[in-house]
């Protein structure tokens, strides 16, 4: 008998499904670490009040269990839930960081500089709506729309 | 103590990557090693407190690089499940200095040369490894932290229970060389 055979005879049957578990962690991944970042939250915020989990349960109206799903991360929080934790800790959770990462975008889009600004503009002269328009056969009423264009530029 | 096989859910993968269950305070057999592991490393508050209980200055930094290690070992294991990649590619030697051939080889799970999380395995056969336990690595020598150290402690007690349970018993030992002089 070879060394993995006898290897083999040490192995339980004991079924599980430890590869599919796996798989779903991958597939739910954005929605998981979403839940990361709100537990982050949640114990960063109760140790600011200091607050023990039976405290947030007892003013969310909720069993200590869920609460400790909640900062465990990997509970997939309901919208009643959250409002809840943002009412009860007084805390924004729905801003969340794709929001922020919007802001970010729209801000640097007010801000950047006006000669960017009047060089982008000055590149739409570029464009030729007329040919264009004639092209997509579109109305034929862009010869007057783009000279408008171009002198509103 | 159980030995379960990982990916017995699939007929052509079974038979390379096992975990140890050590039994429960009740002396139940629950999870094994790799999903306990696995539930452990995911857990934000068990993260957090570990890095406040270990000093961690960044403790923020350390929750959020401890969970991106384990969406790579995730990757990985599906990547080896899915590709049949050889298990060699994560389970490196545990030992810097081990060369060569060696009978029941240590090793350690690791994704890459920052990731926090070691998985503790012997090597059983050409890819056939038996996940023994793991811990987040806080030192450069296992001995230099308790959690570490008690998994050198555990890989060595699953080494001894496989040689009471004849594998590597002497004459596989014999065989095993009698193999290799044959090769040379």
């Amino acid at each position: 008998m070879t060394n993995k055979e006898k290897f083999k005879q040490l192995v339980h049957t004991q079924k599980n499904d430890i590869v599919a578990k796996n798989k779903a962690r991958i597939k739910n991944r954005a929605r998981l670490r979403a839940a990361q970042d709100i537990a982050l939250k949640v114990l960063d915020r109760l140790d600011d009040l200091n607050w023990k989990q039976v405290d947030l349960a007892k003013q969310m109206n909720v069993s200590a269990q869920q609460v400790n799903k909640i900062v465990s991360g990997k509970e997939n929080l309901t919208l009643e839930t959250i409002v809840k934790l943002e009412d009860v800790l007084n805390l924004s959770i729905l801003h969340s960081s794709t929001e922020k990462k919007r802001k970010i975008e729209v801000t640097e889009y007010v801000t950047q500089p006006v000669k960017n600004v009047r060089k982008n503009l000055e590149s739409t002269k570029m464009f030729d709506l007329a040919s264009y328009n004639e092209k997509h056969r579109y109305k034929n009423d862009s010869a007057e729309t783009s000279t408008k264009f171009v002198n509103a530029s | 103590m159980r030995i379960v096989d990982i990916f017995a859910s699939n007929k052509n993968r079974e038979g390379q990557l096992f975990s140890v269950i050590y039994p429960d305070e009740n002396g139940d057999y629950k999870e094994c090693e790799f999903e306990r592991l696995l539930n452990l490393w995911t857990n934000v508050e068990y993260l957090r407190n570990y890095a406040i209980k270990n000093n961690i200055k960044y403790v923020y930094q350390f929750v959020k690089s401890r969970l991106k290690d384990v969406e790579r070992i995730e990757n990985l294991i599906d990547e080896i499940f899915e590709q049949n990649e050889p298990l060699d590619i994560y389970f490196k030697q545990l030992w810097n200095s081990e060369t060569g051939v060696k009978l029941l080889s240590l090793r350690k799970g690791k994704t890459s040369s920052k990731d926090g999380l070691r998985i503790f395995a012997i090597k059983i056969d050409d890819n056939c490894f038996l996940i023994t336990g793991g811990a987040i690595k806080m030192s450069q020598k296992n001995d230099d932290h308790p959690d570490t150290k008690e998994e050198m402690k555990n890989i060595n007690k699953v080494k001894h229970y496989l040689q009471e349970n004849d594998v590597f018993d002497e004459d596989s030992f014999y065989e095993l060389l009698i193999e290799i002089n044959y090769d040379e």
